[in-house]
């Protein structure tokens, strides 16, 4: 069967693609033989391609951090928001938030190192840490079931 | 040093550690010694890739736009860099080669394309779910209708006059350059560079030379077909 020929464009995308790998696989120094030919300072390019990747890696990262702060931002708008319910006093707040402690031993060593004595916790700590409990998921089953 | 293609997502050989995508820090090192060579090699990829889909499909984009939006993947999560297994130039040649086709394979599908739309990373959006929507997502088509498929036909038809254009002017340049018009005959033989050189029995140098010719006038051709000077 004779081969299919090949249309005007197959053959000049053809001749471009041979180009295009010529460049790729080329030694440097004909790179920029064939720059200072075209009248370009190679070390201009150098410069100007160098800036331009530096440019948006900058912003991208700025985009990346932008992203971060509001996403956080999100989570302590879900948790100020209360989207679970706290138990009404003062007493039974302290309560639950010791026995999360007591449940979660690793956190335990953690806040007793840093408070001394849990005693010194005031309510409106343990109301931000029980919070914070909540969205880490730390709180007693039946707890969490309260919550919307 | 000349590059080598190769597969820019490696995967790792069984019992190899599983290799670590590049972070930003090794990329700005990357960026940071890349030596005039290596920029060299970037920038005429990117043009010859700009020639290569024709002014339709680079949709009013340059050698630049081709190169950010290339960047722009690197640094997203849909490609990345693993640094131990090819350097960072070689990386992004593959990754402008890539844009490039994908481009080209949008306008094919897409007749119907914003016009001089901007990077697609910058039109990027991302929906209530937090998932990043591309501007060009539901534009493809499988099935066209009466009038795409004409318009589509069209295009394809002013591309096929172009080339044949292109190819003429192509030939009669070398007319009298028998080196040259038997490099085109081994480039549209699907012969490699190699083969060329040995069928033809041109030194490395002559090859060199007889290449750079080709490289200068087809450059010419093309910024004097698109109206622009490379950038």
């Amino acid at each position: 069967m004779a081969p299919k020929e090949r249309s005007h464009t197959e053959r000049f995308e053809k001749i471009l693609d041979f180009l295009g790998d010529h460049i790729r696989s080329a030694p440097g120094d004909e790179l920029i033989e064939a720059a200072r030919e075209e009248g370009r300072d190679p070390g201009e390019e150098n410069t100007r391609l160098k800036d331009l990747l530096l440019k948006r890696l900058k912003l991208h990262q700025q985009r990346t951090l932008t992203e971060a702060r509001e996403a956080y931002e999100r989570e302590l708008a879900s948790i100020s928001r209360g989207d679970f319910n706290l138990p009404d006093t003062p007493v039974e707040r302290r309560a639950l938030f010791i026995a999360t402690l007591a449940q979660a031993s690793q956190l335990q060593s953690a806040f007793t190192m840093q408070h001394r004595d849990l005693s010194e916790f005031s309510d409106e700590d343990i109301v931000a840490n029980l919070k914070k409990f909540h969205q880490l998921g730390l709180l007693p089953k039946s707890r969490n079931r309260d919550s919307k | 040093m000349a590059l080598e293609p190769v597969k820019t997502n490696p995967k790792a050989s069984p019992g190899s550690p599983k290799p670590a995508p590049a972070t930003p820090a090794d990329i700005r090192q990357a960026i940071e010694v890349l030596t005039p060579e290596d920029t060299e090699r970037i920038r005429q990829t990117a043009q010859n890739r700009i020639y290569q889909i024709g002014a339709p499909a680079a949709n009013g984009r340059d050698a630049d736009d081709l190169i950010e939006e290339a960047f722009e993947r690197v640094l997203g999560e849909t490609r990345h860099w693993y640094k131990e297994r090819v350097g960072f130039t070689q990386y992004l040649v593959g990754v402008i080669w890539s844009i490039a086709s994908e481009w080209a394979g949008y306008r094919e599908r897409n007749k119907n394309l914003p016009e001089f739309a901007g990077l697609e990373s910058q039109l990027t959006k991302t929906d209530n779910e937090g998932k990043q929507v591309s501007p060009f997502d539901g534009l493809a088509t499988k099935d066209l209708n009466p009038e795409q498929a004409l318009a589509q036909a069209e295009a394809n038809a002013e591309r096929e006059r172009h080339s044949e254009a292109f190819i003429k002017i192509i030939r009669a340049e070398f007319a009298d350059d028998v080196a040259a018009s038997l490099v085109i005959d081994g480039m549209l033989d699907d012969l490699d560079a190699a083969e060329i050189r040995a069928t033809l029995e041109l030194s490395e140098k002559e090859f060199k030379a007889t290449m750079r010719r080709i490289q200068r006038h087809v450059k010419k051709l093309m910024e004097q077909a698109n109206g622009t000077k490379g950038a």
